[in-house]
């Protein structure tokens, strides 16, 4: 644990000595760079840059006004362009209620520094859990929402971090969403981030961000990913009841073990 | 040794005349008062068995217990529920009044408040706490016993004379009983000094030993407190009260007198007694199913053409139409519906599962016994397709919320189980362990631990909803969640298996666990490792220190900071944290397969703790989530100079560590802080912004990217020290501004070198040209110009 840290750090530091929820931690790693102030689409008139901020205060508001998930999921945002930098530290979404512009990115300069991007995005990550173990409390796997719509303009250090993070990935470390923004937006090299093989289906397609409608389907992915953490008791819990309907009670124990196992033990 | 007896016998009769005389002109003062004694004394409150007549060989002193009987009369009707306050909370917390020592005038009158039921009775025993004192003892409806080991205790004589006080201020005329053949023991010295204690100890002749003792006052129905030393006979002295069904807790006198509970094996009757009962109630019934072993026969079959949904019409097994209507539950294989029926459900099973004759042979294997256990949702018929293709079972109804949504978040167990207290919560721990234990006599088991298909109704009703995927005969369940298993399957290939009673023994523990800790689990779930890893690696997330409970990491202990969880943990009853610790901890003996406890240990700690509940030391111990460490009696609570707040000794800072020039001491933190100030470990992790606003050392600003940081107080405190011998530099750079920006080539060694961020960002926006040659070589070319 370090020996200094930004007021934000203590804050969330005092929430956790309060409140003992399993905290899901998401990072959202914003590019600010100067492509960002250009439109999405030649069809849409806000900037990508305003469109992104929008769309990451829905996301914060629906867990800051969810009594049950206010202070079960702590929330990061770091920016990066030239440098990064982290916005805002780990804090629960509650506290994301008395934070005024938290989701405003006016900063935007030329530059794409994505190693020192993620580089400040572990950091904080591991700055989170770090503070959640001095308190003994419980974290899901951390998932990093790595949002760019350009290619690293630092020096080769990005692919460096690149593998870092492929190795927590496939240690299921940390949980990854690299978000493609824009039409210009590398998305073969987004994948790096991916373990082999580990690749989603149709993933340059469905995480390149061309309408606000991309975005609003990307975000509602991540928000139940978040919901699915918190309502097993393991994070690898994948299957779902087959009703998936909201008013009907998931009573799912675990992972289904029948639909593949059970051919093997008929008697033909 | 005669002439001891003869001068203990003597003074014991002249006492006992001196006595009854009192006693009978107090029975007549109070005779007015007293004209149901016998009634009230089956009652909880007042229960004091001195209705019976003493047995034959009993002193004179021991008569006059039955004398005081009319005066609890009044008593138990004046303070029908009154709480019980032991003295021993006086003496370290001010807001715990205690009633006996603090006034002794209504000390009669409430010293009676602990409620100690005749055996036999459903009322829990609330027996004295530890730290309790003789004074408060002396007026309590227990009967004391002691041994030689206590007469020849340090804390004796102040027990002693503490009782005799006590005796005096509320006029009680208790005595201490020690067996004749106690006194054996003694070497002539001790019984010069035990002859001193005469008044207050009577001695009790006619007995050889404890089981002669204990089965001559079996018919009393007392509650005995047994003092002794630690070690000795106290496992003899347990089972020969066993044996004879009387009611026992035996306790050690400390130096100052009070009293501590000991902890053996087989420590209480109560215990013994439900033990026998849960046996002669878990007896396998004839038609019990086999255990299972062996996987059964499953062959495929042709499933319906259509799966029936909301709206649709299946039969029974008697051709009754059941329409089926909205949906209430749902799992990979099934949906669960309401039914036009009031209290059925209908689950229905998907196409899949219904492939294989699994589901239809498990229904008629089930529906072939008649097991009856209230919340146990056992099938009640199997349901078909009007084509009669078997596609589901008919359900009993259940209530309530589902017991993981409960255990999920700390958040929404505050919703969920509004209003209640750890007692609550102890009693449907016990509720729930009662139905697996029933159900465990038919061999029927939950094989893997589902806690969404248990509905809470309330503490006492339960609902197992989903019976039809529990372990049964050949049919093991048919889903996998890795978190409930033990650590030995955690790197089993998945697949279908039985689980023996020992692994289900685990999964009880677990559950225990997340109903005493509800929100949390036992395995750390970090960033270090993922649960799994800590569940192989057994690293459990607490502890058991001496009075602390400090965390135990890799054979050191660290000491974690006050959370949230460490205060619930403080709290959890010490023989159930410490089964938790045994259970779960690397190093625990219950922690390797074979050697875990069954489920009757779980259900009598259980059982134990919500006893202890009903009086607990710390009244905050009663809380699901308590806000602060417990006060226990061997604690001294000391408040901070800083926030205010008041903490247990041990959670006070009393050194700092320095580096001075590659050493590192240890300094106390007195000599910064000053002589008799107090500094929490809170407020030593917290910002020193926040303790010292005005400090300019509380902070510094990075160079690099400009924000301020805030040091802990700790390093706050460590740097003043170190500026104060001349050590201390101040901080330039952040830690993000501290790591490489990108590797650059000394062009005078050739040898890579970092280029820090905040160095990277400082140069470039002072307009200064980037480093071309590494630290050491801009050294040495300073040096060689100089």
């Amino acid at each position: 644990m370090s020996e200094f840290r930004s007021n934000a750090q203590y804050i969330e530091d005092r929430a956790l000595g309060i409140t003992g929820d399993v905290r899901s931690l998401v990072c959202f790693c914003v590019d600010t760079s100067g492509s960002m102030k250009h439109e999405l689409s030649m069809w849409g008139k806000e900037r990508k840059i305003d469109l992104l901020s929008r769309v990451l205060q829905n996301i914060i508001d629906a867990f800051s006004k969810d009594p049950q998930m206010r202070h079960a999921v702590a929330i990061s945002i770091v920016t990066y362009n030239t440098y990064a930098q982290c916005k805002e530290d780990f804090r629960d979404a509650a506290l994301y209620e008395e934070l005024e512009g938290a989701c405003r990115f006016e900063d935007v300069q030329n530059l794409t520094n994505m190693a020192n991007a993620l580089r400040v995005c572990l950091n904080s990550i591991r700055d989170i859990q770090d503070a959640l173990e001095v308190k003994d409390q419980a974290s899901y796997t951390p998932l990093l929402v790595f949002m760019t719509d350009g290619e690293p303009t630092d020096s080769g250090l990005w692919q460096k971090k690149f593998a870092e993070i492929r190795k927590m990935v496939s240690d299921n470390r940390l949980r990854v969403f690299p978000i493609g923004i824009g039409g210009k937006a590398n998305m073969r090299l987004l994948s790096g981030l991916f373990p082999e093989g580990a690749i989603p289906k149709d993933y340059e397609n469905r995480y390149c961000m061309i309408r606000e409608q991309d975005f609003l389907s990307v975000f509602d992915d991540i928000r139940r990913l978040i919901y699915e953490q918190n309502n097993n008791f393991a994070d690898e819990v994948r299957t779902m009841p087959v009703c998936g309907d909201e008013n009907t009670l998931n009573s799912q124990g675990g992972e289904d073990i029948a639909s593949f196992l059970l051919e093997a033990c008929i008697d033909i | 040794m005669m002439g001891l007896l003869d001068l203990f016998k003597r003074r014991s009769a002249d006492d006992s005349q001196k006595n009854d005389q009192e006693s009978d002109a107090l029975r007549q003062k109070s005779a007015h008062v007293s004209d149901k004694p016998q009634k009230e004394a089956e009652t909880i409150i007042a229960t004091e068995p001195v209705q019976e007549k003493p047995p034959r060989g009993e002193t004179s002193a021991m008569a006059q217990e039955g004398k005081t009987a009319p005066e609890a009369e009044p008593v138990a009707k004046a303070k029908p529920v009154a709480e019980p306050k032991p003295d021993h909370a006086e003496a370290k917390h001010a807001e715990v009044k205690p009633v006996a020592e603090a006034k002794p005038a209504e000390g009669r009158m409430q010293a009676r408040p602990i409620a100690v039921p005749r055996n036999g009775s459903d009322v829990i025993i609330r027996w004295p706490q530890n730290g309790t004192g003789p004074a408060w003892l002396a007026q309590s409806k227990f009967f004391v016993y002691a041994d030689a080991g206590f007469l020849r205790s340090r804390g004796a004589s102040t027990f002693i004379e503490a009782w005799r006080m006590g005796k005096e201020k509320s006029g009680s005329r208790r005595s201490v009983f020690v067996p004749e053949f106690e006194l054996d023991r003694l070497t002539p010295e001790e019984r010069e000094r035990a002859k001193q204690w005469n008044d207050v100890c009577s001695i009790r002749t006619g007995q050889k030993d404890y089981e002669q003792l204990f089965r001559a006052v079996s018919q009393m129905k007392w509650n005995i407190v047994f003092l002794t030393e630690k070690g000795g006979h106290n496992n003899t002295i347990a089972e020969a009260a066993a044996a004879a069904g009387v009611s026992l807790r035996i306790y050690m006198v400390s130096e100052d007198g009070k009293i501590y509970a000991v902890l053996l094996s087989q420590t209480h009757t109560g215990q013994r007694r439900m033990q026998q009962a849960t046996q002669a109630r878990t007896q396998t019934p004839v038609n019990a199913f086999n255990e299972p072993m062996k996987l059964a026969k499953i062959s495929r079959s042709v499933p319906p053409a259509e799966i029936p949904a909301s709206g649709s019409v299946v039969y029974d097994d008697h051709g009754n139409s059941i329409r089926l209507e909205k949906p209430v539950f749902s799992d990979s294989t099934s949906i669960t519906y309401e039914t036009d029926l009031q209290e059925r459900y209908a689950k229905i099973y998907t196409k899949s599962l219904l492939g294989t004759t699994l589901p239809e042979q498990k229904c008629r294997l089930m529906l072939s016994r008649r097991i009856e256990i209230n919340g146990v949702c056992w099938p009640v018929s199997g349901l078909v397709t009007q084509e009669g293709q078997f596609t589901g079972i008919l359900v009993p109804k259940a209530e309530g919320f589902q017991l993981r949504e409960a255990l999920l978040r700390e958040s929404t167990v505050r919703k969920s189980f509004a209003g209640w207290d750890r007692q609550d919560m102890t009693t449907l721990a016990i509720t729930i362990l009662n139905m697996i234990r029933d159900l465990q006599s038919w061999h029927v088991y939950f094989g893997r631990l589902n806690p969404s298909t248990i509905l809470v109704k309330d503490k006492s009703t339960v609902y197992f909803m989903d019976m039809d995927a529990w372990q049964i005969d050949g049919y093991p369940v048919l889903f996998e969640n890795r978190i409930f298993d033990p650590p030995e399957l955690q790197r089993e290939k998945t697949g279908l298996r039985f689980f023996d009673q020992d692994e289900m023994n685990y999964q009880i523990a677990y559950l225990m666990f997340m109903l005493m800790m509800p929100g949390r689990l036992p395995y750390v779930r970090s960033g270090k490792c993922t649960v799994v890893e800590s569940i192989i690696a057994q690293s459990f997330a607490f502890g058991m220190g001496r009075e602390t409970r400090e965390r135990q990491e890799e054979g050191s202990k660290r000491e974690a900071a006050a959370g949230f969880w460490r205060f619930v943990w403080d709290h959890v009853d010490y023989n159930l944290a410490m089964a938790f610790y045994h259970t779960f901890a690397r190093d625990g003996e219950a922690s390797v397969k074979g050697k875990r406890y069954g489920i009757d240990k779980w259900r009598g700690y259980m059982v134990d703790y919500r006893g202890k509940l009903s009086n607990p030391y710390d009244p905050e111990s009663k809380k699901l989530y308590p806000t602060t460490f417990r006060r226990a009696n061997n604690r001294t609570f000391e408040k901070c100079d800083f926030c205010g707040k008041e903490h247990p000794s041990f959670y006070f800072s009393k050194y700092i560590t320095v580096r001075n020039g590659g050493r590192t001491e240890q300094i106390e933190l007195e000599r910064i802080i000053g002589p008799d100030k107090k500094l929490c470990k809170t407020c030593f992790n917290e910002s020193a912004g926040a303790i010292f606003p005005d400090d300019k050392g509380a902070y510094f600003v990075c160079k690099g990217c400009g924000v301020k940081v805030y040091y802990t107080v700790e390093a706050k405190l460590r740097h003043d020290y170190m500026e104060g011998i001349g050590v201390w530099k101040p901080q330039k750079w952040c830690s993000n501004c501290n790591e490489t920006y990108e590797v650059r080539t000394c062009i005078d060694c050739g040898e890579p070198f970092d280029l820090t961020v905040g160095r990277y960002k400082y140069l470039t926006e002072k307009g200064y040209d980037l480093p071309k040659r590494c630290f050491r070589c801009q050294e040495r070319r300073r040096a060689g110009k100089s």
